[in-house]
Parts: structure tokens; sequence; C-alpha cells
């Protein structure tokens, strides 16, 4: 049986008021444990409490987390035999659009030039699964501005590649973290050519925060990384204490010989992520992460 | 290797002004504001005026041609947000109020600050030091949690105007009770918060990148 046009919107619709109204518990749980520590600031711990007031009346009142609810990104997974009838993009903007009325979220997408309006046209991104597999995954990853906005992206040399990665990232963590509503949550993306390292940088972020890469090194580097960050201080919005960082996750493929590209993106706390499996049987599943969409993705 | 101590790193930012909370009512005086440390906890009631760096904009293009704005921001608080708003009926209802990053409003800010006579401004992120000496004397910036936007809209009460809807953005005239936890990041004596973590974090920063090399 294939995947109806209306199953996709209705899980669509499902899954954008589930991002913005919530995030991810293993998140929560690290917001929780900072927030009751006894070694924390004051201004860190108003903070944290705030945030947890926040979630909760959130939750409970089933309206956004932050007003600024986000640059919507749709990740679309294809598996190569699944069949689907209907028009799956308009199914997608549909459910985008009703939950931009029914939650409300923010409309924060304009025309750059006319600065009119877009009434939250979500951006799709689709990406075929050649698995032999029948189903549909999607994922919504409400990007807020403060954090998209403070993303860079470096050729960087080969040479003392990794010293540098290192330092490249501290320092941008010192000079923008503070506008990107810290703690943070940051993906790295390297290699490829360039948009490929800010797409992986993307999908790193999708990545449950305890998972570590799965090459030891890389997972070393990630660890060494969040207790680098975590030891500048500069706290739940920058006024100090800590969590000043709850993730650092990295994706790479292989590089130029000349040049890595290299791409760092940062996240809010609330990370505001939600994703579905819809079977060809109409059977749908919800996940919080879904590895389709950070794992094997290139190469 | 560098050890995450945190009882070590944490005992100097424990020393910190540890004051209760403080409540302020609007419209606020330059004497409400003189005793406020940066790093105390403070809620505000009264009436705020929700706005964006557009609306800001429009405020400073007025005044600076000798023009009226139809709000009156003397002894006002400003809060750097561009909050969501649902119509139901005849009433509007604040569903998400939030900060917004003040950064971008730069020089702007500091004149229609000097303009106007605001008291305090509220966001995220702080205001480029080089524009903090015109604020001295003038006004406040507190910080709310990025993020924390049900626990703004819990604390307001009611819109009581909407000006400028020609503006992809408006600014709300609303009534909170409060509102908070606003932490002194600026104070009117021109110390600020932001900097002191920074100039920690830079020391810290230096130490890291040394065992790098």
């Amino acid at each position: 049986m294939p995947i109806s046009e209306e199953t996709v919107e209705k899980v669509t619709y499902n899954l954008v008021r589930r991002a913005t109204t919530k995030i991810p518990d293993d998140i929560k749980k690290l917001l929780i444990v900072a927030a009751d520590s006894k070694e924390n600031t004051k201004p860190a711990k108003v903070q944290l409490s705030a945030i947890l007031k926040g979630l909760q009346l959130a939750e409970s009142n089933l309206i956004p987390i932050c007003q600024d609810t986000g640059i919507i990104l749709v990740y679309v997974g294809i598996g190569s035999n699944a069949k689907i009838i209907g028009n799956l993009r308009k199914a997608v903007k549909k459910a985008v659009k009703k939950a931009t009325v029914d939650i409300p979220l923010r409309r924060t997408v304009v025309n750059p030039f006319t600065r009119k309006n877009r009434n939250n046209n979500p951006f799709i991104k689709y990406h075929f699964l050649y698995n032999n597999k029948s189903y549909l995954d999607l994922t919504i990853f409400a990007r807020g501005c403060g954090a998209e906005y403070v993303t860079e992206i470096k050729m960087m040399d080969p040479l003392n590649f990794t010293n540098n990665l290192k330092k490249f990232v501290m320092s941008m963590v010192m000079d923008k973290a503070m506008w990107s509503c810290p703690p943070v949550i940051i993906g790295i993306g390297i290699g490829g050519t360039c948009e490929i390292a800010i797409e992986l940088s993307k999908r790193a972020m999708l990545r449950p925060i305890s998972e570590r890469h799965p090459d030891k090194n890389i997972a070393k580097l990630e660890s060494e990384l969040i207790e680098y960050i975590n030891l500048l201080q500069i706290g739940p919005m920058g006024l100090g204490g800590f969590p000043t960082c709850l993730n650092v996750a990295i994706e790479y493929v292989s590089s130029p010989i000349a040049r890595v590209p290299v791409c760092v993106s940062f996240g809010c706390w609330a990370h505001r992520i939600a994703s579905a499996r819809i079977y060809s049987d109409d059977k749908i599943q919800y996940y919080t992460y879904l590895s389709t969409f950070y794992r094997d993705v290139y190469e | 290797m560098i050890r995450y101590n945190i009882i070590r790193i944490y005992q100097h930012f424990i020393g910190m002004s540890m004051n209760n909370v403080i409540h302020l009512k609007t419209p606020i005086s330059v004497d409400d504001l003189l005793n406020l440390k940066i790093g105390d906890v403070t809620f505000i009631s009264g009436v705020i005026f929700a706005l964006r760096d557009e609306a800001e904009k429009r405020i400073y293009q007025r005044l600076s041609k000798g023009k009226d704005l139809p709000m009156d921001l003397k002894n006002a608080v400003v809060f750097h947000s561009g909050p969501i708003v649902k119509r139901i009926d005849n009433d509007w209802k604040v569903i998400a109020l939030g900060p917004t990053t003040t950064a971008r409003t730069g020089v702007i800010l500091t004149k229609v600050i000097s303009l106007t006579g605001i008291r305090g401004i509220i966001g995220k992120g702080g205001i480029a030091s080089k524009h903090i000496k015109d604020m001295k004397s003038r006004c406040v910036y507190f910080s709310f949690p990025g993020g924390a936007a049900a626990v703004g809209s819990a604390a307001t009460i009611k819109v009581i105007r909407r000006y400028w809807q020609d503006l992809l953005e408006p600014v709300w005239e609303l009534e909170v009770k409060n509102l908070g936890p606003l932490v002194v990041a600026i104070d009117i004596h021109g110390n600020n918060l932001y900097d002191l973590i920074l100039r920690k974090a830079r020391s810290q920063l230096t130490r890291i990148l040394n065992k790098l090399k």
C-alpha cells in the first residue's frame, strides 16, 4: 500500500508541533543537573530555572518554547522502494502553513529584497535512501535565527589540522556563543566540498547528544572540545557559570588534498527537532532522533 | 592536562553580588536604578514596550527629524522582542515573549536611549562595549533568558496598544506583572557583566591554546 499525501501532511503537522513546543529529554536532563548544582553561579542557576519553567509552561500549554520559532527545515528521506501518492511537497508545505496558524508560530521568513512575509515557507531537503526500504523518514529542525546567523565556513589548511580546528572552534565560541542562547549545541561538518561540509554540520546536530562519533579519535576530539568550551565559563546566556556547551558533534567525509572545508554551526539550548518514520501500511513511528539523517549521508 | 575542577573555578563567581530578588515598577527613574549592581536578579511590573530593530530605527528617524512619537518612552522599559501575538475575537493574546539579540541595534539604540529617556533595555547578549559609555547614568541593561518565552507570556497581563502595524513587526505596549528573571548585565554606572565573563574566558582560552601548541 502506498503512503498517502494526507498521512505525510498529518505527520509533518504533528512533528512541527512537537518540535516547537518540546525539547529532547536528554537535553532537558542536562539542564536540570546544571540548575540543581551547588557549584553553579547564581546568574546561571537563575537562567536555567527560568528555562526549565518555560519548558514546563510550553509543554503543558502547547505553546512554542521560544518566540523565534525558527526557519522550518524539513528533511525527507525516501526509501528506494517507497511509493507515495500525491504531492509530497504540497503536503509538507500545507502542514507547516496550518501549524503556523494553529500553534501559532511566528512568520519568520521574509523575501530578502522586499521584506514581504513568506508565511513560513518551509525549506525541504530531500534525501534518497538506497536501502530497499519502503518507508519514508521525516525530520523537522526548527532553526532559531540567533543560532543560525553565527555559522562560519572556513577552507582550512591541512597542516596541523586538528589543533587549528580546535582553535577555530574555541575562538568562535568566544566571539559568538553569547548571541546564540548558550548553553549551545555545536555541529561541525568537515570535508567534501563547501556545501557538503555545511550540510554535515547541520546533520551532526541531529545526532543524540550522548552519542559520540564511532571513530574513536573523533569521539575523543568531541569530548575534548566539550571540556575546553565549558572551561571558558561563558555560561547560560553569557552570564557566567556552566554549562556553556551541551554537545559538540563532528561529522566528516574525505576531503580534497589541498584544503579541508570546515563548517561550524551553532544551535541554541532550545534544540527543536522531531522525527517520524511512515511505513507503507501507514503505520507511523515517532522519534526524537532518527539515524538516517546523521549517518551515511555521503560516500 | 586540564582538569575540570568545578569547585575551584566557581569559587570566585559565588562571591559576586548575590542580593535577593529586586522588584521594579514602571515608570522607572534614574534613582531607582542607582543601587542595582551587575548580577542582581530583578522582576519588573507595569508597562513595557516590545519592539525590534526596525521599530527602533523608525523611532530614531522620527526623533532626529523633530517629529513626535505615538508612545511615551520617557522612563520606560523596552523589551527587544518580536513576540508571537494571536488575535482572539477583539483581543490580542501574547503567546510567546522572549528576547532577541540586542547587538544588532548598536549605535541607534544608544541614540534612542539618550533622545527618549528609556531607563531599561531587556534583551540578550548585551551591547557592544564601545556603546556602553553612552548608556552610563541613563539606562540599565537586563538579560532575559533566551528561549524562556512561555515565562515571558505568562507574566503578560494584556496588550495595551499596538503601534506601527505597517512594520514587519510592530511595537507592542504590554502590561506585565513580575516579568523576569531579569539579570542586571550592564548597570547604570557602566559595569558590564558580559565583559567580566569574557575577560575571564579569554584568559582561560589563552591557557587552553597554550596547551595545544
